[in-house]
């Protein structure tokens, strides 16, 4: 009996010595080993739509650390229609708040999760891309022109904020300082995304709205084409017309039904959410109230310029009272009201988890490409009295609830355009851009920063700081934009 | 203006549940044997850990009725979650004491250690340990004249490992070492689709953190015992250490954890006892602890210099560089304050502050830019001290302790709410520039990035006083009680902070601080003064 407790021990740490491979390597439950996934064509389309997750951002109201969220789309009006001459957070405080006064510096937060949101999507779409073989031949064509539609829509956004970035189109590793840290310039950046957006419209269809579409890749390509360096207008009226001719889109007869009808007939592409889901909502809905706040803030995006309620007033004719009510001091947009919001009581409501909100981001609808088909005929110049341009204008209008005789003009001028996407398209992050592709950002944006006392505004303030972070990490091999 | 809105129903309704389960299995064998002067003793052991937990969290939201507590009632669920981690380990460990007649002491050990957190081939990590001693006050030489009581010369020297770090996921930091995929769900045609995408940068070397340290000290005791203490010295060096390290957006991640670089911290450690008085109805002892400690970064690799920032957006730094503690403190200097008439605020709260602050150009080059900044302090005491008395006079008995620290920093975020920073916002730079305060918008600088909010985290404290009266004997027998206690104790009575800290407890640290950006509160838990009285019975 002595011995026995010796041989027990002996024998336990045989038993689990032994086993000792699997006990010190246990396998997750809550996650999947790399290695052993893609294997299926389902495999491969769930990793398809995890690139369609990372466009679609991560709800501020979730319990993730406040920096390096992937917020992306859902904090993107602050980047961009905030940074024109729309609209403006309520307070000063915060760095949210640097938007609207271009005080934004290299470190700021929101601007940074932006930047890493797009590489999140190009880091998605380069990893599928990998495993694409594993897919069903049928659907290896279609779910390549998927990944590279939805890279070449991050790879936009970033060089129209940010200017040359650095450009990686496969998986890059944390110590290839070279890819990872070198700014390529607007130009072959743009070339990339040409060749990413044909190929999707190549290989793609109009089946999805909320996925990538043919239409969509049609009506991208013809922004670039707008947008890039050298502009191809005939390339990007063809893309317009394309699509005015595949019949598939028109425009909704009640504006607000754009907004609170998903996925109409008007929509080309919209990043979809759930309401009261945490995980696939939004929040972005309820940031956009002030007076009534819903939002963490005391309010973002709210109408900061009273050339943007003249213009209203002047251009805006029915879409007026469906784009923003004023509730006081505070002129607050009403296109994306939490479900079951009803801004007629006093005080209004918002619906029961307005911070979780569903509304759907869209992207790009069917009137954007109308005006897009105007500009691209007008083609760079300060008028024209084409007649397909006036049409394409003046269908926009109708629905306005102009008249087709006599509110038509005989010439269409790039100015009325410019106002006419302005009362279109307000607070759907189109205004920065449109003033930078129109050529007149920097007299719009001065004369306004002038005007409402925003002193730090010079040229220079039209590209965002590549976020100090990376510049850190770059060893000295990443530049910074000029005036940061 | 209205702040909030009722809504409809507000209620919701969570369902948690978390289960830990601990296997630990302890094995050792024991050998002692006296021959002699010889003391010996062996132990030898294995170690067997299983660390498991499952967590989920349900949420529902959208009830009718406040009353409801059940999932099935709700018309949304707005939260759901569960992740199952595990986490083994084995050690098997082997030590000897060997003492010879009490004199001379000789005690070497040695463990190996295996964690599954760690790289397939780099599971096991080996940490031997070894100490001498040497009992003076037993050589013959010593006589009994009880002035040294007590004389003991020790120094050790060994390894220890490190298997716990938090990139802030709970799986990441069970499984580092393998390349995760997790659920990235998305809504298309209105309804959810199900989803992967790449969770970490997997790291299949990651090892373990070793610290080894050096530690020669004296243990005395004069008079009989009456004043008795040790007086250390350490030097600890923490080598390949488990932290996150930032990686470029571009690759799609933000981070990764990694061995990374060798930090040193050294000090001296005195504790000292003494049995002022000892009489029967009157007792009185005393206890001094005082500890010293710097902390340095040897070595940091590539990341050299690493900037740092911090997790509220609001763009305060922290630099890791060679030859200052790891998390140091970065930032500009202030030169003066911004004179309130600059202020956009119509309204300037009492003790406000203005946004921002004039700083000074340390490389006088005229403008403003990373190269001005420096490093503000570090949040690591540079003494930490305690002072307790301890009285027994008759039946009564009190204590009181007071206790200090000095030479930190702390980097104070609360002071913008505190001081309303954005009320005195500047909107004018340029009439700033031209009324010649500043010769470049540059040197105006928000507050919050500079050394204003850096503000010295020491303190004085009455930690801790106690009083209380113990009934005598005889009471207690007629109550047919063995003991009877009545008490009065506070905590914190008297506390003083440093004239440049604004805030609730210098003390507070938030808690998602990493090792790299640590010593920043932002508001932060109150310190609490406590008072306690109380009555002990025991039957």
């Amino acid at each position: 009996m002595k011995y026995i407790k010796y041989i027990s021990f002996a024998i336990l740490g045989l038993t689990l010595y032994s086993c000792g491979d699997d006990f010190l390597n246990p396998l997750p439950e809550s996650a999947v080993v790399a290695d052993a996934f893609f294997e299926t064509d389902a495999d491969v389309l769930a990793g398809i739509i995890g690139i369609y997750d990372a466009v679609q951002g991560v709800n501020e109201n979730t319990n993730t650390s406040l920096v390096s969220s992937n917020r992306g789309v859902q904090f993107e009006y602050m980047l961009t229609e905030m940074r024109s001459d729309n609209t403006k957070s309520a307070t000063t405080e915060g760095s949210k708040a640097d938007f609207h006064r271009y005080l934004v510096d290299a470190n700021n937060i929101q601007s940074e999760d932006y930047y890493q949101s797009m590489y999140d999507i190009i880091f998605r779409a380069n990893n599928v891309m990998n495993f694409i073989d594993v897919a069903d031949e049928a659907n290896q064509s279609t779910y390549l022109a998927e990944a590279k539609f939805l890279r070449a829509y991050a790879y936009f956004n970033l060089v129209r904020l940010f200017g040359d970035v650095p450009m990686v189109t496969t998986v890059v590793g944390p110590l290839d300082n070279e890819l990872l840290f070198t700014r390529v310039s607007s130009d072959e950046i743009y070339r990339q995304i040409a060749l990413d957006l044909q190929e999707a419209i190549d290989n793609l269809d109009n089946t999805y709205k909320s996925r990538a579409s043919k239409a969509a890749a049609q009506a991208l390509l013809a922004k670039v084409y707008l947008t890039q360096g050298a502009p191809n207008y005939s390339g990007a009226e063809q893309l317009c017309l394309a699509i005015v001719s595949s019949g598939e889109f028109s425009l909704q007869a009640d504006f607000s039904d754009v907004f609170y009808n998903e996925l109409n007939d008007e929509i080309i592409f919209a990043v979809q959410y759930e309401l009261g889901n945490t995980l696939e909502s939004q929040s972005f809905s309820s940031e956009f109230t002030s007076e009534f706040r819903q939002g963490r803030e005391d309010g973002l995006n709210i109408i900061d310029n009273p050339s943007l309620i003249d213009d209203f007033a002047t251009y805006g004719g029915n879409r007026t009272a469906a784009s923003y009510i004023t509730f006081g001091d505070s002129n607050e947009p009403i296109k994306f009201l939490p479900e079951g919001s009803d801004i007629t009581t006093t005080p209004p409501t918002y619906g029961s988890s307005p911070r979780d909100a569903g509304n759907d981001w869209i992207v790009l609808r069917y009137a954007d490409v109308l005006l897009m088909h105007a500009e691209a005929i007008l083609a760079g110049s300060q008028e024209t009295t084409s007649g397909a341009a006036i049409d394409s204008y003046m269908a926009v209008r109708e629905r306005a609830g102009f008249d087709p005789t006599d509110d038509r003009p005989s010439i269409l001028t790039k100015d009325a355009l410019l106002a006419e996407r302005r009362v279109e398209l307000a607070f759907e992050n189109h205004r920065f851009f449109d003033l930078v592709r129109f050529g007149v950002a920097d007299a719009v944006l001065s004369d306004h920063a002038a005007a409402m006392g925003y002193t730090s505004y010079d040229s220079r303030k039209l590209l965002l700081p590549i976020p100090a972070r990376e510049i850190n990490l770059s060893g000295g091999l990443l530049s910074q934009n000029p005036g940061y | 203006m209205e702040w909030y809105i009722a809504q409809a129903s507000r209620a919701s309704y969570q369902l948690q549940n978390r289960v830990r389960t601990r296997i630990i299995s302890d094995n050792t064998l024991n050998y002692k044997k006296t021959f002699g002067d010889h003391d010996l003793n062996i132990l030898a052991g294995a170690t067997f850990q299983r660390r498991g937990s499952e967590n989920s969290v349900v949420e529902g939201t959208g009830y009718s009725n406040d009353l409801l507590k059940n999932l099935q009632g709700a018309t949304t669920i707005s939260e759901f979650e569960e992740i199952a981690v595990e986490k083994n380990k084995i050690g098997y460990f082997a030590r000897v004491n060997y003492a010879f007649a009490d004199k001379y002491l000789i005690n070497a050990s040695f463990r190996r250690d295996a964690s599954s957190v760690f790289g397939v081939d780099s599971k096991w990590g080996n940490f031997p340990a070894v100490s001498l001693g040497w009992n003076a006050h037993n050589e013959s030489f010593f006589g009994d004249d009880g002035f040294i009581s007590r004389l003991k010369f020790r120094v050790s020297y060994g390894l220890t490992g490190n298997e716990n770090f938090s990139v802030g996921d709970d799986i990441i930091n069970n499984y580092p070492y393998l390349a995760l995929l997790s659920t990235s769900n998305a809504i298309t045609g209105g309804t959810i689709s199900p989803g992967i995408s790449a969770l970490n940068i997997a790291n299949t070397l990651l090892q373990w953190e070793a610290s080894e340290e050096f530690n020669p000290g004296i243990d005395f005791g004069f008079f009989g015992d009456k004043i008795t203490g040790s007086l250390d010295y350490y030097v600890r060096t923490s080598d390949q250490l488990l932290l996150e390290n930032p990686v470029s957006y571009v690759t799609g991640f933000s981070g990764g954890i990694v061995n990374l670089g060798e930090v040193e911290n050294a000090g001296w450690e005195l504790e000292l006892r003494t049995r002022n008085v000892t009489r029967s109805n009157f007792k009185w002892n005393s206890t001094l602890i005082v500890s010293t400690n710097k902390n340095e970064l040897i070595s940091f690799g590539e990341s050299n210099g690493a900037l740092l920032e911090d997790g509220f957006g609001r763009n305060s730094q922290w630099i890791n560089l060679i030859g200052n503690p790891i998390s140091s403190f970065y930032g500009f200097v202030v030169d003066s304050e911004l004179p309130s008439e600059y202020w956009n605020s119509p309204w300037i709260p009492i003790n406000g502050q203005s946004e921002d602050v004039i700083v000074k150009d340390l490389n006088g080059d005229g403008l403003i830019t990373d190269e001005d900044k420096t490093i503000l302090g570090d949040p690591y005491p540079d003494i930490i001290w305690s002072f307790t008395n301890e009285f027994i006079i008759g039946n009564f008995d009190f204590s009181i302790m007071i206790q200090g620290s000095q030479g930190a920093e702390v980097k104070n975020v609360g002071d913008q709410y505190f001081e309303t920073h954005w009320q005195g916002a500047t909107t004018d730079v340029a009439a700033v520039v031209e009324d010649g305060l500043i010769s470049h918008p540059s040197f105006l600088q928000e507050r919050v990035l500079t050394n204003d909010i850096v503000q010295s985290a020491g303190y004085f404290s009455l930690r801790n006083i106690n009083i209380g009266y113990t009934f005598s004997n005889d009471l207690l027998a007629r109550l047919r009680l063995d003991r009877l206690r009545i008490y009065a104790s506070a905590q914190n009575l008297i506390y003083i902070t440093s004239d440049d800290y604004i805030g609730f407890n210098p003390e507070y640290i938030d808690t998602n601080n990493s090792p790299r950006a640590y010593g920043s509160q932002r508001a932060g838990t109150p310190l609490f003064r406590t008072v306690t009285a109380g009555l002990n019975v025991n039957f």
